[in-house]
């Protein structure tokens, strides 16, 4: 066996070690990326990736402040205290992720991305009901 | 109602001297309290012509350039080296160095129907209307990411002024009712459901953190279904009620009865009409929210069309 055939049989050794541990190591990364994490989210990079570039608008609950007697006109007694009461969720509002210029004539969809509460209010409602 | 604010922009070319002066025209809406769309400001300046008049000039758009142009020519046919292409080009360069000082967003360059394969114009419109006096025009159509209608956005005309939307501006409403059951409907139904006393809520016509709608409102309101943790008059905390550690130390608001339960959901109601219903009413900018599709989408390299991708877990 001359130096070559030696140094040759050495290097295999070390690629039948190196190889798999990479290969393992790029599929875990990938995998990762993807959001393959083989739970229920998977997919959820691309779809968020999709949704930022085209989704110009998102949600935002509206508020409204209801007083003890039900009324909602002012936030503060006649002493200027607050009365107390509850904030309950009103009819929202749709509002603009970035500051845009609307500039064209054309009509152009516009996108409203339905929000990671609701998949996983979803989601944990499943878990809840089985 | 009009505002002009002088903006004290002045600006001498040697070859002729300009006095100009940008004014900004915000036309306020008699709208919904918390839509305060604007259009763009208006350029305004007053033109030296070479006769030695001077004209007041308004441009609302690129578009008004050649109009301005013509009509200061007409009006002026005595001044021979003042011809409508000198002054359309002179105009145009007033215009572009105000957008320029306007430090204006980028357009907004959505999904159109000239994208799509037939180039054909908007169909199966359902309504479309003005915000206002502000130029901008939301319609609601045949949708060009699937099935089912689509909300659209547009100027009203090429003379009308560009519109800026600001981030966090409020464009419509978005109809809905509380419901304690999840009703899917169109995967529009959304959680009400609040992770952090910073996310932004509408509030008094206003977008603003929770943390200062509580600290406003004191440690004696309670959130719907909700509970809120304070250290004396300053919230901490704010988490689900059916999640809450009712043992947990300092001041606990007691959960909402009617949102109380694992589910508290905000279901789009459809019972909004939107077109405005024929009897005289403007249709609703409050009610065209739930028209907006996911648009989470990209081109087929198939045959070039809008493909959803679907979010996970549906």
């Amino acid at each position: 066996m001359d130096i070559n055939q030696i140094f040759r049989l050495k290097y295999f050794h070390h690629l039948c070690i190196i190889l798999p541990i990479a290969i393992a190591l790029l599929l875990q990364v990938k995998g990762a990326k993807r959001g393959g994490d083989g739970g229920p989210y998977g997919g959820a990079e691309e779809y968020a990736a999709a949704a930022e570039k085209h989704d110009l608008l998102y949600f935002r609950y509206r508020l409204d402040l209801m007083h003890a007697d039900q009324s909602t006109d002012s936030s503060t007694s006649n002493n200027g205290k607050p009365r107390g009461g509850r904030l309950v969720p009103g009819s929202a509002v749709l509002v603009a992720r970035r500051a845009v210029m609307v500039d064209s004539t054309v009509p152009m969809e516009l996108g409203h991305a339905y929000g990671w509460p609701y998949w996983q209010g979803q989601l944990s409602d499943q878990l809840r009901w089985g | 109602m009009l505002v002009v604010v002088p903006g004290g922009a002045f600006y001498s070319p040697p070859s002729r001297r300009f006095v100009s002066h940008l004014c900004a025209e915000l036309e306020l809406n008699q709208l919904e309290p918390w839509l305060a769309i604007t259009p763009m400001p208006a350029c305004t300046l007053d033109l030296e012509l070479k006769n030695g008049a001077v004209e007041p000039v308004k441009l609302r758009s690129i578009a008004d350039v050649e109009s301005e142009a013509s009509r200061l020519r007409a009006k002026h046919p005595t001044s021979p080296r003042d011809t409508e292409k000198s002054l359309a080009r002179t105009l145009a360069g007033h215009y572009k160095k105000f957008q320029a000082q306007s430090s204006l967003p980028a357009p907004y360059r959505g999904p159109s129907y000239s994208d799509t394969l037939s180039g054909g114009d908007i169909t199966n419109l359902a309504a479309s209307f003005e915000v206002g006096h502000t130029g901008l025009v939301l319609e609601v159509a045949q949708s060009l990411a699937g099935a089912g209608l689509g909300l659209f956005m547009r100027k009203r005309d090429a003379s009308a002024p560009h519109v800026v939307l600001q981030a966090g501006q409020a464009l419509c409403g978005y109809p809905c009712r509380v419901s304690a059951r999840p009703m899917i409907e169109g995967g529009k139904t959304i959680l009400f459901s609040l992770a952090s006393l910073d996310d932004e809520v509408m509030f008094d016509a206003k977008l603003q953190p929770l943390r200062a709608v509580l600290e406003a409102a004191g440690p004696s309101v309670q959130l719907a279904g909700h509970v809120i943790s304070w250290d004396s008059a300053v919230p901490t905390g704010v988490q689900l009620s059916d999640e809450a550690d009712t043992a947990a130390t300092g001041m606990i608001a007691s959960a909402d009865e009617l949102l109380a339960g694992p589910c508290r959901y905000l279901v789009p109601y459809s019972g909004v009409d939107f077109t405005g219903g024929g009897d005289g009413r403007p249709p609703g900018i409050a009610g065209v929210g739930d028209q907006a599709n996911d648009l989470a989408v990209e081109k087929s390299a198939k045959d070039g069309k809008l493909q959803v991708i679907d979010a996970p877990g549906c």
